[in-house]
This record gives structure tokens, C-alpha cells and sequence, in this order.
């Protein structure tokens, strides 16, 4: 002691700090007293802080020595670890720093000295045998080093401890020792190890690590349990994200059920009747939670810090919760901040479960629905009284654990809740806390992603919710109980129900076979309608669009119901189209000047958001591009107001003139969109905005360029992509959201279907009356055979001679041509592979219908003609092929068997060439085969053709019979 | 019924390519695939069996053959019941790696790990290598159990899962595991124990559900 003492009485100047580290460092080293060097490391304990560089340069061997042959003694023991904490902690500031030492400040010491350390030899390993020892602080002490190490190199360490023996066991053991702040503090540890490294939390899985955490937060009293349950919910999320493995164990190890009574503590009826075990576990573990704080509170900073990108945007709802409602609805008394946290933690490990768009969570998804989980969800996330970052949560677990389950959405529309004292079923519930103004814009997207979870690839879902739609005419008629299920979610984006499987729960959570279904979403469809439609509140308009966007999405039955709905705007006024409405109100919002932002005029400045009034017209221009999708009675509905069509066209040439902000960019390619989709899906007969017109309008007036400029434009701007890369809203505030996710996939599809329609080279496949829903069917593999390079391109290539005499084919082309200029121009007539150039008497002329039909048929028979000679080509090239192969085959098995053992060098390319030829061959069959069923197409066309042509009156030669008999060959 | 009486961990070991996997997925899914994805890491496979009328549940961990997985692999025998060692009969080399698994094996468990030697792709007889009779020898001195399998035809797929845990079910009858400590790979499920901690009732999906994401996450 006197020693010590003499230190502190010079120890003034930094140089005599440097000289006294020198003399503990020599006593250490020297010292042959074991209570001598238990001093000397005492003493350099309390300088690491004050002189870390110093201490650690000279010190940090000595260090590891002590650990190594002195570990006997817990004391020395415990304070080399100490000191080596205090040497391998980085300042918190290297302002401090400067004025400490003379050491370069911009050094990070802890980082260097953690470097060093863990470089000498065995260290890790040496640590791990430490926690061998029972002495408290000797574990205490050796698990926070263990942790500080992780924390400042994360990766080294893992790898240390991986490569360790029995590392990872002897960790996991800590969980179960007795003293609670030693489990505490390897919870941290563990949270650390298990950061993004899929190797260790496969083994700290494999070591019961889900089974003892949910004991503990059992323990604790679950979302009361403070902040011990953090970091249990903490530790199994780091397990269970983006680690199937895990995912995997956790439901079959019956972990799933276990969640339930954690989602009961956070229940409002759980509050109300706070159930006394959990009470009871509760005070117990109490009084170590406070004991617990000083230890978490530097590692506190790592919580907010580490957890996932969602923690900025929770601060984002939580202010705006506080800003927009805090009057209304205050911090319940019985959320602290955590609870809040614990909960929030707790519904997102649920979360991790089931990521979305991904097939293999629907067992997942069963297995909660199987316990209960979904009706608890319901009753959280649609509670009133709940802090906004939970509540927010909440909806979107419960969206994700039904998205896409039929079974699962089923039932969670059958639950009931309470809103305003009222008992209502969920749907309704989840459309008024869309459609309250004062929430958060995080809570009211929320709201919108659960609903549009609940009817995503569920077309009873979708029908029933249209099917109250104010005015409807058409009735509500469950497909799934007469045909089993299935057909409707073919075209769906997301999951695909497996038929299979689901009947177990289908007929259990679905009683009466869907029929009771329109009962528990009654009222949604006026809901939705005054939502759309509310002058006040524009964002009620945008995310009313989405919703009933959604609605009727992939759903012949659900447009319809749409089409036949007819509401009145405001009290007394006649009733009109619920198509006709929307038309009007975007026709209203984007009236003179209201779109070049600076002068909005929003009526009521129901909000302060600038984005409010382009808001209600992207809102209401994806309703559209949802209902006109593969609908031609949409289209012809939408087109019949002859305004509508004009009306796209201003928009799109308003935004090109006036602004090219972001949000310009947004509507200009909605407007595109939709525009295109008149087009795709259109089967209009009168001349005014049938195709041809709209080609036209296309393609002059606005410039097919510039039009498919604009739709791509859309697709990748920022918005979108970022819509498109979540299935959930990402962003909290509203300038930053315009798209929701079910948007973007809509966009991929239909934007494919308009440059399909658009390219001349298709036109001739498309513009059959007849068989409007055909293009796509076809159209396919005449896309893949045209665009095959290797197909097109190899029997030039190959020196094969043509079946057919070369200089036939331009022959043929010039006179498709001559006819084109001969004839007057037909729709049908931009199908020859001549870049087309429309004039005005061209669409003015297309009312003849026998002399269009004359012309279909003797186009069609030109691309028969032309087809035969491909297929003839691509017969030639296959057989081609095949003897080739069949050479190759030859030598290939001669060369085996002269070589039993190692392939030669020739054998390998021959083995090579074989397998590309085969490829060759099996595309050049697919392309064959393709070919001929759209022949068998077109002779069905042309029988259809030439049958009305006769029964017009027309005359059919005999040379036309001769050619259809070839064709059928 | 829901709950079981005991959970067995197992692992499956030996070199790449012997079939591993393959057969995980015969006994879990009762499916074979041809084309296989290598074993990064360790997979998870679980299923419910019965025996002498009490239902059990077995925990496989499915270990890449790899060496450079070697390490990780090391880290699961310690907490690992029962150990399926494989070898594939139409490749020698894999049969004369035997030991140096066996002995890491040893070296890293409990030494009341039940370990059955497994001699799979007996379908291709034609190819053999390695004769039945030496596999039993080797068998044999080590004291292992022995078995020959077929993933693809599920040939003893069944036997050798449950006769592994019918051998550990008998140490237990012996009164050898310790079943208060879990580090031997052994839990006593709640219907043995009857406590009220664990809700009965708790579904399992089972294994035949499907395992369908075998592949495996990215990190």
C-alpha cells in the first residue's frame, strides 16, 4: 500500500505517469511475490484509463501472462481482466484523448489494443478456460471482455471462438448459471456472437438456445419482464433472421405456440385482468433488473444502434403519433417505454417468421393460425389504446401471418373487436383506423398493408368486400366452396395457397363455406366508396385507391361488382358510376393549375402535407391501372366517357411542359400506364378509341418513344423501386410513399403487356375481334422464336441450304407491301414487319367489315405462308441436328470405350459440343412445337374467317382451300 | 398425439457426397432427390417416431462433409445422442476415412453417444467397393451398430433412424444418460414429465410437412 500510495503523491505531470507505468510493468514482470504483482496489476488497473496508451504498450503481455499462470488466483485474475476492459474500450470522444496523452488522437487505442490482443496467441481460448472458473468476478469480468472483443471485432472473434473446442457450449452454459447477472451479461454476449454469422447461431440453436430463452422471458413475465426480455427477443431474432435453418427448428420444435402467451401480455384483456403468475414473476425478477440497468446502460447505446433500419422509421411514428394524436390518444399508463420495446421486438421475432413472398412460411402461417395467434394479432393491432410503434407493428405482423393463407385470412376476418365501445368485425375496424384522420400516416399505411394482406390472393375475400359496394347488383358467391380453391390465385403475385393442404384448416375456420363471409365485411364497400371520395382528407382518397385497388385486383367477378357500383357524391345528387366518379374527381383535382404544385388550393388544407392534392389523383390513377388490367369491359367502360382518353393525353403533356419533379415523373407514368392499358386490353369496335385510334394518338401525338419513355421512367424511379423492393410500407412519411407494393408488381406485368401490344411485329396476333384475352397466349412463343438469336441465326450459319429457294421470302415481303400500299389501310395491316406510319384517311377507313375480312384473311394466309417456310427451315435445321448428334453419340461412345479412364482432351470438347447441340436442339424443338400450335391458332381464326365470309356472301377459291390444306400439314 | 416422451439429437457425419442429406430427406419427407445442393453448414430436419408405444422425437442435424466445415461440425457432437456415421459403398476412399471420424467423434462427445455405422447407396451394387461383410468387421471392432442403406429406395432409411434410437431408449431403460443434463442430446418431453410448464396440446407439423427450404438462407 505504501508503494501505491507513493505513486499518487508525484503523479502530476504526464511524464511521471509514463515513468510509473514503467515501474508497475517492471514489478509486474519481476516480481517473484505473487502479492507484488497482485499490486502492480491493481495499480495499473485504475491508469489504463488515464494513460491507455501507455498502459497497454508496455502492459498488455505482461496481461496475458497473468492470465496464463496466475489464473489460480481469482483476484489477480480478475483485475488483469479489468484492466485489459479498461485498455480495449475506445474513448468516446477523441477530444479526451488529446488532452490526455501526447498519443495521435486519431488512433482509436481500444481498437488497437482489442487488435493486438487477440493476436497473441490463444487468448480466445484462454478466455473461454477461464469461465471454467466459478469465481464470480472472474466469469463476470471474463464474459464482458468477451463481449467488448466482439463488439469491436466482431468477425476475428467469431472465428476464434468457432475454432475453439467446445466454445460455443461453454458460452451457452452461462444462460444457465445461477446468478442471474452473469446470465444476464452472457445474454449480451450471445447477442453479440450471433450477429450475421450463420455457422454460430446454428450451433447456439442447436444448443437449446430457444428453448432456454423462452424459459426466461417466461421467467421475467414476458413484455413486463424489462429489459432481460430485450435481449432475449434480441438474441432470437439474431438467430432466426434470414436463417431458414433456425426458422425451420423453431416451428418444429413447437417454439411457435410458445409465443402465444407473450402476444397475451400484450393484449388489452391481459391488461385489464393481469393474469397473477406473471405478476408474480414479474416482482420477483424485478429488483435485478435494476441491479441490472448500470450494466446495460453502456450497452444500451448498442440496442438502439444494432437492431434493423426499421428503429429510424419507429422514431419517425412515434413522434408523429405524438404530434398528430398525442390529445387523443396519450401514452396508455401501462406502456412504459419497456414494454414498448418489448413489444415491438417481440411482434417483429413473429415477423421473422413468415417473411412474405416466400412459399415455404404458408407451415408457419398454419401453425399460428393453429394456435390461436391470428385472433390474438386481431385483438392487438386493432386496439385504440396503444402506443403508435406498437400498434404499427402489430398491423403489419398480423398482415404478414395471414398474407396470402386464405385459411388465416378467413379467420381473421371472423374475429371480432371493439372500436369506440362498439363490437365490430375486424375488416371494418381495420378501414376506420385506415380512415381516421388524426393517426399517424405510419399507423393509417399500416392499416392499408393488413387490408390488402387480408384480401391478397383470395378472390371470396375480394367479391365479398366488392360485393358491398354501395349499389352493386351483381351477388356475393363463394367459389371456394363449389370448386375447391385454386383458380383465382393463379394470376396472384405473392403465395400460392397449395390446394392440397389447406383443406384441413379451410373447412375448420370456414364454417359455412364462405357464405357467412360477406357478413363479416359488411359495410366495407361504402367504407372504401366515401373514402375515395372525401374532399377533406386526401390521403384517405390515396389509400382508399389502393385498398379497393386490391379489391378487385386479378378478379373478373370483383371488377365487375365494381363496374355495376353506383353511388351519388354528396347527399341528393343522382347517383353515378362508381367508374364515372373517380373520372370526375381526377378530372377535378387535376383541374386548371392544380397539378404545377406552387399553386395548389387545397380546399380545406385538411393537412399541411404539400403532397395532398397529386395524392388523390395517383390514388385514383392506380385504382384505374388495377381495374383496367386484362379487363376489356373496364376499358370499354372507362373509354366510353369520351373525355377520359383526352384526358390521359393532357395529363401526360401537362407534366411534360410544366415541371419535372418527382412526383411529376410519378404521374406522367401512371398516365402512360393507363393509357397503355386502353390499349392492351382493348376490344372496342367504334372507331373513336378503339385500338387503331389509340395507336395513332400514341403514336403521333404523343411519340411512342417518348410514351415508353415515360413507363419506364416510372419503373425506376425511387419511389418505386423502393416500394417494390418491400412488400410493406418502408417509409413513415408521406412525401416519400406513393406506391404500394401490390402497385409494382401490377406495373411489371402490364407494362410488359404494353410494349407487347405496342410492338408492330404483334399487332397481327392481336387485333382478332374475336379473341380478345388470346394475345398473350400466343404471343409468347412467337416472342421466343423471333428473339432467339441462335435460332434465327445457326442454319446461315451451319451453311445449310434453305428449304426454300432465298430470294422467295423478300419476294414474298415486297408484296405485302405493294398490297399495303394498294389497299386501304387496316388495323390489321401494321402486322407486316414494315415499320408503319399511320395516316389520317388510314383510321377513317376502317368500317368496310367484308373488305377487312378479305384483307385479315389474305394477311393471315401471307404469315402462314411465310411461317411454313420458317418451319420448314427449323425442320431441316433439327434434323440437321439430330444426325449431328447422332455422329457425336457414335464417336463419343467409340471413344469411351477405346478409353475407359480419363476423358481425353478431344473427348471433352466433343463432349461439349454434344451438350450445346442438344440444347440447340431442344430450343429448336420447343420453337417447333410452339409454331405449330399458333398454326393450329391460325387455322382456327381462318376456318372462323372464311365460315363468315361465306355467310357474308363472300366467295372462298379453290386456291385458298389448297392453301389451308398445305398449312394443315 | 401432440407432445412427446423423449427428444433425441442426432447428427449425421461422414464425408461428402456419401449421401447425407439424402438420407435426412428419405426419413423426413420420405422423398429422394437425385441432384442434391451441397451441405453448407449444418441443416435441420426433424420427425416424430414410436417406440414401445411411446412417441419420440428426433432432432437430426444433417453436417457438411467438407473439411473446412470440419470445425463447426466438431462444435454439434458434444450435445448429440446419436450419431449416424456414413460412407457410400461404391467409393472406397470414404470407407477408409472411417477412422478419422470415428476417432473425432470420440474425441468431441459424450461417451454414451450411440453411433451406427451406415453404408448407403446400396442400390448400386453393381459399383461396390466396399463389401458388406467389411463394413460389419469394422463395425464390429468399433463397437458400432451396422447397417446398409438406400436413400433412393429408402432401403433401411427407417431402420437405421429408429434402430439408433431404439439403442438409445434401452441406455436410458439402463439408467446410463444423466437425463437432468441436456448436454447429452437427450430431453425429457413434457408428456413424459407431466409438468404444466409447456401447454399440451402444442401442435407439431411433423416432419412429413415438408422441408422445402433444405438449401438453405444466405447470410
Amino acid at each position: 500500500m505504501s508503494f501505491f500510495n507513493s505513486i499518487f503523491s508525484t503523479a502530476a505531470p504526464t511524464q511521471t505517469g509514463l515513468q510509473t507505468v514503467e515501474k508497475l510493468c517492471d514489478r509486474l514482470e519481476h516480481s517473484t511475490l505473487l502479492e507484488d504483482r497482485r499490486n502492480a496489476v491493481r495499480s495499473l488497473k485504475s491508469l489504463a484509463k488515464e494513460y491507455q496508451a501507455d498502459v497497454g504498450r508496455l502492459g498488455l503481455h505482461l496481461l496475458l501472462h497473468v492470465l496464463e499462470n496466475d489464473s489460480t488466483d481469482a483476484d489477480i485474475t480478475r483485475f488483469a481482466l479489468e484492466t485489459l476492459i479498461a485498455l480495449c474500450t475506445s474513448k468516446p470522444s477523441q477530444a479526451a484523448n488529446t488532452t490526455a496523452a501526447g498519443a495521435p488522437a486519431d488512433d482509436d487505442l481500444g481498437l488497437r489494443f482489442t487488435e493486438a490482443f487477440i493476436q497473441m496467441n490463444d487468448t480466445v481460448s484462454l478466455l473461454l478456460s477461464l469461465l471454467a472458473e466459478n469465481d464470480f468476478y472472474v466469469r463476470y469480468t471474463t464474459v464482458q471482455l468477451l463481449t467488448l472483443l466482439l463488439t469491436n471485432r466482431s468477425d476475428q472473434l467469431q472465428n476464434c471462438i468457432l475454432a475453439a473446442p467446445m466454445g460455443i457450449s461453454r458460452l451457452m452454459d452461462l444462460l444457465k448459471d445461477s446468478r442471474e447477472s452473469i446470465r444476464n451479461e452472457a445474454l449480451l454476449l450471445l447477442v453479440q456472437l450471433t450477429r450475421s454469422n450463420q455457422a454460430i447461431q446454428k450451433i447456439v440453436t442447436f444448443e437449446n438456445a430457444f428453448e432456454l430463452l423462452l424459459d426466461i422471458m417466461e421467467e421475467e413475465g414476458f413484455a413486463e419482464g424489462g429489459i432481460i426480455v430485450q435481449d432475449c427477443l434480441h438474441l432470437m431474432s439474431n438467430l432466426l433472421r434470414k436463417n431458414v435453418t433456425n426458422q425451420n427448428y423453431f416451428r418444429e420444435t413447437s417454439c411457435v405456440p410458445r409465443l402465444v402467451p407473450f402476444l397475451r401480455s400484450l393484449s388489452p384483456s391481459h391488461a385489464s385482468a393481469s393474469a397473477p403468475p406473471a405478476a408474480s414473476h414479474h416482482n420477483n425478477g424485478s429488483s435485478h433488473h435494476h441491479h441490472q440497468h448500470q450494466h446495460h446502460g453502456h450497452e444500451g447505446h448498442g440496442h438502439s444502434h444494432d437492431g434493423d433500419d426499421d428503429h429510424e422509421s419507429h422514431g419517425h411514428s412515434h413522434a408523429g403519433g405524438h404530434g398528430g394524436g398525442d390529445a387523443q390518444t396519450p401514452q396508455p399508463a401501462h406502456w412504459t417505454e419497456q414494454k414498448t420495446a418489448n413489444a415491438v421486438l417481440g411482434l417483429q421475432l413473429i415477423r421473422i417468421l413468415v417473411p412474405p413472398n416466400n412459399t415455404s412460411i404458408v407451415i408457419t402461417q398454419k401453425t399460428m393460425l393453429q394456435h390461436g395467434i391470428i385472433a390474438l394479432l386481431a385483438e392487438i393491432a386493432l386496439f385504440e389504446d396503444l402506443p403508435p410503434r406498437v400498434k404499427c407493428e402489430a398491423l403489419s405482423t398480423a398482415a404478414e401471418v395471414i398474407r396470402g393463407l386464405p385459411a388465416s385470412q378467413d379467420a381473421f376476418a371472423q374475429c371480432r373487436v371493439s372500436v369506440n365501445g362498439a363490437i365490430v368485425a375486424t375488416p371494418l375496424a381495420l378501414l376506420f383506423a385506415m380512415l381516421e384522420p388524426r393517426r399517424a400516416f405510419a399507423e393509417r399505411s399500416a392499416a392499408l398493408y393488413l387490408f390488402q394482406s387480408l384480401v391478397l390472393n383470395n378472390e371470396d375475400m375480394q367479391t365479398a368486400v366488392a360485393s358491398t359496394l354501395p349499389g352493386n347488383s351483381i351477388p356475393f358467391m363463394p367459389a371456394r366452396a363449389a370448386a375447391g380453391r385454386g383458380q383465382s390465385s393463379a394470376l396472384g403475385s405473392g403465395i400460392h395457397p397449395s390446394s392440397s393442404s389447406n383443406n384441413l384448416i379451410a373447412t375448420a375456420g370456414l364454417g359455412s363455406g364462405g357464405v357467412t363471409l360477406v357478413a363479416h365485411v359488411q359495410g366495407a364497400g361504402e367504407l372504401l366508396a366515401n373514402g375515395l371520395f372525401n374532399a377533406q382528407d386526401p390521403l384517405a382518397n390515396w389509400l382508399c385507391s389502393i385498398a379497393l385497388g386490391s379489391v378487385i385486383t386479378n378478379s373478373t367477378v370483383a371488377k365487375d361488382m365494381a363496374l355495376s357500383s353506383h353511388i351519388s357524391a354528396r347527399l341528393g345528387e343522382k347517383p353515378l358510376s362508381l367508374m364515372s366518379q373517380c373520372t370526375n374527381a381526377m378530372t377535378q383535382v387535376s383541374g386548371t393549375g392544380a397539378l404545377s404544385r406552387s399553386s395548389v388550393s387545397s380546399p380545406s388544407a385538411a393537412s399541411s402535407d404539400p403532397s395532398s392534392t397529386p395524392r388523390t389523383l395517383v390514388g385514383l390513377l392506380r385504382l384505374l391501372c388495377s381495374w383496367l388490367a386484362d379487363s376489356p369491359a373496364a376499358v370499354r367502360t372507362f373509354l366510353h366517357s369520351t373525355y377520359n382518353l383526352p384526358f390521359l393525353v393532357e395529363l401526360l403533356e401537362q407534366h411534360h411542359s410544366t415541371s419535372t419533379g418527382a412526383v411529376s415523373v410519378v404521374i406522367q407514368g401512371m398516365a402512360a400506364l393507363l393509357l397503355g392499358l386502353c390499349f392492351a386490353h382493348n376490344d372496342v369496335a367504334e372507331s373513336t378509341f378503339n385500338r387503331a385510334s389509340i395507336r395513332l394518338t400514341i403514336q403521333n401525338r404523343i411519340n411512342l418513344e417518348t410514351f415508353n419513355g415515360y413507363i419506364a421512367n416510372l419503373g425506376r424511379c425511387e419511389y418505386f423501386t423502393k416500394a417494390a423492393s418491400n412488400t410493406s410500407f418502408s417509409s413513415t412519411k408521406p412525401g416519400d410513399v406513393w406506391f404500394d407494393y401490390e402497385f409494382t408488381v401490377l406495373f411489371k406485368r402490364a407494362s410488359v403487356a404494353i410494349e407487347r401490344a405496342l410492338d408492330p411485329a404483334y399487332e397481327h396476333l392481336q387485333t382478332l375481334p374475336q379473341a380478345p384475352s388470346a394475345p398473350q397466349g400466343y404471343a409468347l412463343p412467337y416472342q421466343n422464336f423471333g428473339q432467339n438469336p441462335g435460332v434465327a441465326s445457326s442454319p446461315q450459319q451451319q451453311g445449310q441450304p434453305s428449304p426454300m429457294p432465298p430470294q422467295q421470302q423478300p419476294q414474298q415481303q415486297h408484296q405485302q407491301q405493294q398490297q399495303q400500299y394498294q389497299q386501304p389501310l387496316t388495323p390489321v395491316q401494321q402486322s407486316t414487319q414494315q415499320p408503319y406510319s399511320p395516316t389520317p384517311q388510314a383510321s377513317a377507313q376502317v368500317a368496310d367489315h367484308s373488305a377487312d375480312h378479305a384483307l385479315v384473311l389474305q394477311n393471315f394466309k401471307d404469315l402462314i405462308r411465310k411461317q411454313d417456310s420458317e418451319i420448314a427451315q427449323l425442320r431441316a435445321a433439327v434434323s440437321q441436328r439430330d444426325s449431328e448428334i447422332a455422329t457425336l453419340t457414335t464417336q463419343v461412345q467409340a471413344s469411351k470405350q477405346s478409353t475407359p479412364t480419363l476423358p481425353s482432351q478431344g473427348e471433352v470438347s466433343a463432349l461439349q459440343t454434344l451438350t450445346t447441340l442438344q440444347q440447340e436442339h431442344d430450343s429448336l424443338k420447343a420453337d417447333h412445337e410452339a409454331l405449330l400450335g399458333i398454326l393450329a391458332e391460325y387455322d382456327d381464326t381462318k376456318a372462323k374467317y372464311r365460315q363468315r365470309i361465306l355467310d357474308l356472301g363472300g366467295e372462298v377459291t379453290d386456291e385458298e382451300e389448297e392453301d389451308d390444306g398445305e398449312s394443315e400439314q | 398425439m401432440a407432445g412427446y416422451s423423449y427428444l433425441f439429437k442426432y447428427i449425421i457425419i461422414g464425408d461428402t457426397g456419401v449421401g447425407k442429406s439424402c438420407l435426412l430427406l428419405q426419413f423426413t419427407d420420405k422423398r429422394f432427390q437425385p441432384v442434391h445442393d451441397l451441405t453448407i453448414g449444418v441443416e435441420f430436419g426433424a420427425r416424430m417416431i414410436t417406440i414401445d408405444n411411446k412417441q419420440l422425437k428426433l432432432q437430426i442435424w444433417d453436417t457438411a462433409g467438407q473439411e473446412s466445415f470440419r470445425s463447426i461440425t466438431r462444435s454439434y457432437y458434444r450435445g448429440a445422442a446419436g450419431a449416424l456415421l456414413v460412407y457410400d459403398i461404391t467409393r472406397r476412399d470414404t470407407f477408409l476415412h472411417l477412422t478419422n471420424w470415428l476417432s473425432d467423434a470420440r474425441q468431441h462427445s459424450n461417451t454414451n453417444m450411440v453411433i451406427m455405422l451406415i453404408g448407403n447407396k446400396s442400390d448400386l451394387d453393381a459399383r461396390r467397393q466396399v463389401s458388406y461383410e467389411e463394413g460389419e468387421q469394422f463395425a464390429a471392432e468399433h463397437g458400432l451398430i451396422f447397417m446398409e442403406t438406400s436413400a433412393k429406395t429408402a432401403a433401411n432409411v427407417e431402420d437405421a433412424f429408429i434402430g439408433t434410437a431404439k439403442q438409445i431408449y434401452q441406455k436410458i431403460q439402463q439408467g446410463i444418460f444423466d437425463l437432468s443434463n441436456e448436454a447429452n442430446g437427450i430431453k425429457v418431453g413434457p408428456q413424459h414429465a407431466g409438468s404444466g410448464v409447456v401447454p399440451v396440446g402444442r401442435g407439431e407439423t411433423g416432419g412429413d410437412g415438408g422441408n422445402p427450404n433444405a438449401g438453405g438462407g444466405c447470410c
